[in-house]
This record gives C-alpha cells, sequence and structure tokens, in this order.
C-alpha cells in the first residue's frame, strides 16, 4: 500500500505500508527527491511484537524447537534446528553422524524450496515483462531486442523472452517455478515429516526413520532440481546482466558498504561435537562458511568471536532497557567475558507507544556486530550473498560438488537427464547491491543442491554400513546455557538459551530480518534497509503521480524480508497510491485511508 | 523417546493425506504427535517430550497385548515365509498333477 505527499522542500514523502509480497507488518517510509531522482530519507518499520523471548521463560529446555519453530511460517524448520544446536550444547549430546546428514537434507531442502518461491514468485515479478512495461517502457523495448547470451542454455531467444516467463500465472517459468516449489518441499516431507514445523528434529537426533527407500525418493527430486538449476542460474545471470546494461548506474540501487554477516550451516558430524570450546573448529568445518566480510574483507570465521561480538542495542525500538537487571552469563564456558548486550543477558521490556520517526518507531531491536571499536550494522545479503562471500574468502569449503577459491565458489553439478555436467562459478562481486543480492540468491540454490549431492551420499554410506541409529540419549541439565547458529533462509540466525533449575530461565532467537529491518540504533547508525534505500537513484520513469516505486521495492526485497520476524511504503500524507503491487494483478480497493 | 505420544487420541488427518502430495505426516516420517490440531495447544500437551498422563497404564497394555499378539503372528509369519513342500528346485514334479497325456 503506497501512499504520497509533497512538502515546502520539495521532498516527496512516500510510503509504503504493508509491503506486499512478503507478511505485512513491515513499512518503509521515505522521503524521495524527484528533482534529484533520489531517495533522501527512510525508515523502516515493524508494527508487530511477538514476544518469544517472554513466554518461552519457565517452559520446559526440550519444547524450545517445538515452540520457536512457529515464530515463522515460511523458516521455522531453521528455527527449530537452531534451537536443537543450541539444545544439544547446552545438554551436551552428540547425535549420530546419520542424524546430523538428515538434518543438512533437509536444511538443503528448504534452502532449494523457499530460495525457488522467493525468487522466482515473488522477486521474479519485480523483473517480470508486466512490471517493467508500467515502470521503464523504454527498458522493455530494449530487453526485447537485445539477444540473452547464454540462450543456448535455458531457451529464452531474448532478454523480453524472459520478462515475459516471469509474469505472474501467465509467464511459463514461473508456473514451472511453482511446481518445483512442490517437489523441493516433498524432498524436505521426507527428511523432517512436516514443512514448515518439522516433527522429527529433537536434541540428540532425528526420529526419520533411514531407510534407502527414503534417500532415493530424495535422490530422485534432487537431481530434477540440479537440472532445473543449469537453466535458471544462466537465466538469472543474462536478466540480472541486462539491468546493468540497460540502466547504467543500476549498480548504486540499494547499494550499501560490504558489511555482511554469515552464522554458517551444515554441520560436518565427523568435527561437530556442539561443544562450545571446539565451536572454532567445527565452525569451520561446517558446510557454508561462517564469517563477517566488512568492506570486503573476512574479519573473522570464528563462531566464537562472532558469538561473542553480537549486541543487542536500543535507541528507536518501543523497549525499555536492560542495564539494571539480572546478568546471566558473566563469562562464556572458555572464560572470556560476555556483554550485558549480548543476547544471554538480555531482557525484554516492551513498552507500546505512538509511532514517532524522531524517537521510537518500531518494534524491532538494533541487533549489531561490536568488533572491538565500532557497532557494525551487518546486514545477510538476502542471505545467499553473506553466505557464498563469507565460504569464497575463507576458502575451506572443498567437497566434491563445491570449492571455495579465495575468490570465488565453484560450484559442480554432476550430468542429469537432459544436460551434462556443467560448473558455475560464483564470483565475488564488486558491490553488495540489488541486483547481486538477487543474483547471489540464484547461485545458492545451486550451492544447496550440490551440497545435498555430498549429504545423501554420506547418508547412504551410513545406512549401508548399518549404522541406521539416527539419535542419541540425553539428560536436561539444573543450570547450563547453549548457543546456536545456522542460516535461516535470508539469513543469520542463533538461538540463546540460559537453563536454571531445569526450566528456561532466558531464550533469545535473532533471525536475520531482525539484522535487516531494524530502526537506528542509540548511536543513530540507520540500520541496513534504511541505509540502503537512502541515496538509492530512482530509474523508474514514471512521474510523482503514477510512481510505484520499483526500485525502492526491488532493493528492500532483494533482502528476502519477512517480518513477523518486515518495511510499509506510503507517498506521505495526501495522496494513496491506487494500485497495489499485487502478484494477482487484480485491482484491490483502496485501503490506505 | 518413551512409547506413547498424543497420535492416537488426536483427531488430525495429517497421518492419512501427508504433508504434500502425500508425502510426509509426523508419525509417517518417524516424528512424535505434539497435538497442534487440538484445542488448547502448545499450552496443554507440553512438555511435547513427555508421555501424555495416562500413558503408563495405556503403554503397558497395549506393551503386553503387542508382546502377545507379536507372538501369535510369529507362528503364522513362519509357515507363510516357507517355500511349500511342491515347491522345489529341479525337474521332478512334487504337486501331485498327473498329465494325462504323458
Amino acid at each position: 500500500m503506497a501512499t504520497a505527499s509533497k512538502d515546502d522542500k520539495g521532498l516527496v514523502e512516500m510510503a509504503w505500508d504493508p509491503i506486499t509480497r512478503i507478511v505485512g507488518s513491515l513499512g518503509i517510509y521515505t522521503k524521495i527527491d524527484f528533482g534529484k531522482g533520489k531517495v533522501a530519507e527512510c525508515h523502516s518499520t515493524s508494527s508487530i511484537f511477538r514476544g518469544y523471548s517472554v513466554f518461552m521463560k519457565g517452559k520446559d529446555p526440550r519444547d524450545a524447537h517445538f515452540i520457536t519453530s512457529r515464530i515463522c511460517g515460511i523458516c521455522g524448520d531453521n528455527h527449530a534446528t537452531c534451537s536443537c544446536y543450541a539444545q544439544n550444547m547446552a545438554y551436551g549430546v552428540h547425535p549420530p553422524a546419520l542424524g546430523e546428514q538428515i538434518v543438512n537434507l533437509g536444511e538443503a531442502a528448504e534452502y532449494m524450496f523457499d530460495h525457488n518461491i522467493f525468487q522466482e514468485n515473488l522477486v521474479g515479478v519485480d523483473f517480470c515483462e508486466k512490471m517493467v512495461a508500467e515502470t521503464n517502457p523504454g527498458v522493455l523495448e530494449r530487453a526485447n531486442a537485445t539477444e540473452a547470451p547464454h540462450a543456448e542454455a535455458h531457451g529464452y531467444r531474448t532478454i523480453g523472452d524472459i520478462m515475459r516467463s516471469l509474469n505472474p500465472f501467465s509467464g511459463e517459468f514461473y508456473r514451472e517455478a511453482l511446481q518445483v516449489s512442490r517437489y523441493t518441499r516433498e524432498m524436505f516431507c521426507l527428511m523432517e515429516g512436516r514443512h514448515v514445523h518439522p516433527s522429527t528434529l529433537y536434541p540428540g537426533g532425528v526420529g526419520t526413520t533411514a531407510t534407502i527407500q527414503l534417500f532415493t525418493d530424495y535422490y530422485t527430486r534432487l537431481m530434477r532440481y540440479v537440472e532445473f538449476m543449469k537453466r535458471v542460474v544462466p537465466m538469472h545471470d543474462d536478466l540480472f546482466d541486462f539491468f546493468y546494461e540497460a540502466l547504467p548506474g543500476y549498480e548504486e540501487v540499494g547499494r550499501r558498504r560490504v558489511l555482511l554477516g554469515c552464522w554458517g550451516a551444515f554441520q560436518d558430524p565427523d568435527v561437530c561435537n556442539f561443544e562450545y570450546r571446539d565451536m572454532t573448529a567445527w565452525g569451520r568445518a561446517m558446510g557454508v562458511t561462517p564469517g563477517v566480510v566488512v568492506d570486503g574483507k573476512l574479519v573473522t570465521n570464528d563462531l566464537v568471536d562472532i558469538n561473542l561480538g553480537i549486541r543487542i542495542l536500543l535507541g528507536h525500538s518501543f523497549y525499555d532497557d536492560w542495564e539494571d537487571q539480572e546478568m546471566f552469563v558473566t563469562h562464556d564456558p572458555l572464560g572470556n567475558p560476555v556483554d550485558r548486550r549480548h543476547p544471554w543477558n538480555q531482557h525484554t521490556n516492551p513498552q507500546p507507544q505512538k509511532r514517532d520517526f524522531d524517537d521510537k518507531y518500531s518494534w524491532v531491536m538494533s541487533p549489531r556486530w561490536f568488533d572491538g571499536t565500532d557497532h557494525l550494522a551487518l546486514d545477510t545479503g538476502g542471505g545467499p550473498l553473506a553466505r557464498l562471500w563469507a565460504t569464497a574468502l575463507s576458502g575451506l569449503v572443498n567437497t566434491d560438488h563445491l570449492k571455495a577459491t579465495g575468490q570465488s565458489v565453484e560450484i559442480h553439478l554432476p550430468k542429469t537427464a537432459l544436460k551434462p555436467e556443467v560448473t558455475l562459478e560464483w564470483k565475488i562481486p564488486q558491490w553488495s547491491n540489488t541486483i547481486e543480492r538477487d543474483r547471489a540468491r540464484t547461485y545458492f540454490q545451486a550451492y544447496a543442491a550440490a551440497a545435498a549431492l555430498d549429504f545423501i551420499e554420506k547418508a547412504l554410506a551410513e545406512v549401508r554400513a548399518g549404522n541406521t541409529k539416527t539419535w542419541e540419549p540425553f539428560d536436561v541439565p539444573d543450570e547450563g546455557i547453549g548457543c546456536g547458529f545456522t542460516e535461516a533462509v535470508r539469513g543469520v540466525l542463533s538461538h540463546h538459551m540460559v537453563i536454571k533449575g531445569g526450566k528456561i530461565a532466558n531464550y533469545h532467537p535473532y533471525p536475520p530480518t531482525p539484522w535487516n529491518a531494524n530502526p537506528r540504533d542509540v548511536y543513530g547508525t540507520p540500520g541496513p534497509y534504511e541505509d540502503a534505500v537512502i541515496d538509492s537513484p530512482i530509474f523508474e520513469e514514471n512521474d510523482l503521480d503514477n510512481f510505484k516505486g520499483i526500485d525502492i521495492m526491488r532493493s528492500v526485497r532483494s533482502f528476502d524480508p519477512c517480518l513477523p520476524c518486515g518495511v510499509h511504503m506510503f507517498l506521505g500524507k495526501g495522496k494513496t497510491l491506487k494500485k497495489l503491487h499485487s502478484p494477482t494483478q487484480v485491482p484491490e480497493p483502496d485501503l490506505a485511508r | 523417546m518413551k512409547l506413547g505420544c498424543w497420535g492416537p487420541v488426536v483427531k488430525c488427518n495429517v497421518p492419512k493425506r501427508g504433508w504434500i502430495n502425500g508425502v510426509g505426516g509426523c508419525p509417517n516420517v518417524g516424528g512424535i504427535c505434539i497435538g497442534c490440531t487440538m484445542p488448547g495447544f502448545p499450552d496443554k500437551f507440553m512438555p511435547f517430550m513427555d508421555e501424555p498422563p495416562g500413558a503408563r497404564v495405556s503403554t503397558l497394555a497395549s506393551g503386553l497385548y503387542g508382546t502377545a499378539i507379536r507372538s501369535l503372528r510369529r507362528v503364522t509369519q513362519k509357515t507363510v515365509d516357507e517355500e511349500p513342500r511342491w515347491r522345489a528346485p529341479g525337474k521332478e514334479l512334487l504337486t501331485g498333477h498327473k498329465a494325462g497325456w504323458r
């Protein structure tokens, strides 16, 4: 829902609230300078309070993954997985290798499913023929005349053909992607029972009945996906490269300083024992290497450093501070001091009030990563950008199908029914911007498929060797702490738990969207959405009366926003944009006033 | 995991229809039932990983019943697993059939 009004300085206020094609509680409020064709100001707000950290207190710790899974209807299994990781650490239990591989296979299926449906059925709409015809008719004309460089690989002769195939419901590729989301979801359900609230994930392992048949059912679907990726990656490369070419300067859209965080995904059961004191080693052995990347350089890939650097700041959020409240964890198991603003010591004191952009305006707190001098507003690059960047720079991943080279990630896809072997290479881009976030997503879909190929071979080897046990018994201690790190589909995810008297004393999940969508912190540092949208140039050809804000929407959506774990566009007080960016393209009633 | 979960008493069609296209569904893949389709979920069913109240009696009863039935099934299983006497390798026909033309 978009609204607009003009102030005396010639700035036009525009707001999109709620942002559509995501779960609707995110609002982006901007001031646009139509004279300069730039966004002058931006505020990202969330109008929803969740309270998980409040009602998790006093619950049985073994229930944590079942409850926190319900945080999200899109990536709930990432929460369940992360919570099990945190519980494994707190209980000191080490699941059997087969159990870990089943979790890895489930998570790989989740990345394949979610990135596919978001990229092709939601982000794709921003780049489809109908949308481009409405916002940049000149670009569409050029697209129709531009031959696609990889036409042989994906079957679309011109860029215009690619755009038409992305049209919602009528486009051929749009519909194919919907089918793909069905069978990738089946893959997930084979491993974890239900999508998105898994019923077979427990601390200590999984309940899944591991048979050859189970893995074969997964394998056949996986190979179809591998074949699909051989068409999708070149197709998106063509589309995104075209935007740089057709709109010179498009690299500035949604561009932000390279401040990326990735908490790593896919445990290696040979190394991972879920013990805090060995976390550096098993963190580095993960299938997606954790890391903090600042200005293109790797700051750390040590999970202990990452953990200790997390700070939760207030400033413009609807909460009271916890300066004088109890500290739960003063030192981590390695003896390092833990900050009062760390999630282990955080308290949640909600203080509802009227939204005021000069004071408090969001339910999202401001997570920052402290590098020793600065509180960095890391973003997740929508997930894939940070994952591939940290993995590429670390150069630690080296499997049959994946290789991190230091400057790039190579993805080897085997022969499939209709296509020969293909090697795809994701190279570290020059910018962290809208197009590169979207491009990385496509490559990461291939990465997840290639990773799953390794996991399934290893899982089958375990079953053939007779090691079919998938779980290990455990006892809940009276006192304990645990932390879990993984990647939700759209970026970093951490769960921090403190157990006292056998019950949860403190529990703080930090999913990716709070990292991306947060408001200005106490030091005035804007959150990543705000930062990316401020000063972003406007390439849309429409005038104020017909303005859709497509460049801003592309930027926000490139982060893969989801807020119940979200930003609103509103063109100011007076005018309301009549048309919604509705994927169904059915006119909807004007609801803004 | 202890035997006895909410599954037998909960009203839910997931075990029958699977989760998507007949694939998945909690008990079909080895998951426990936490009663998520029932009124009072989740609080009424927590802690999820303990036996439901009364499960000790029903688990003991179904354990006894199961042990008895299983031993009876073993008897039947043994007989159905055996090759019939007339089905053995070799040229000799053991079925007792007498071909009129030979």
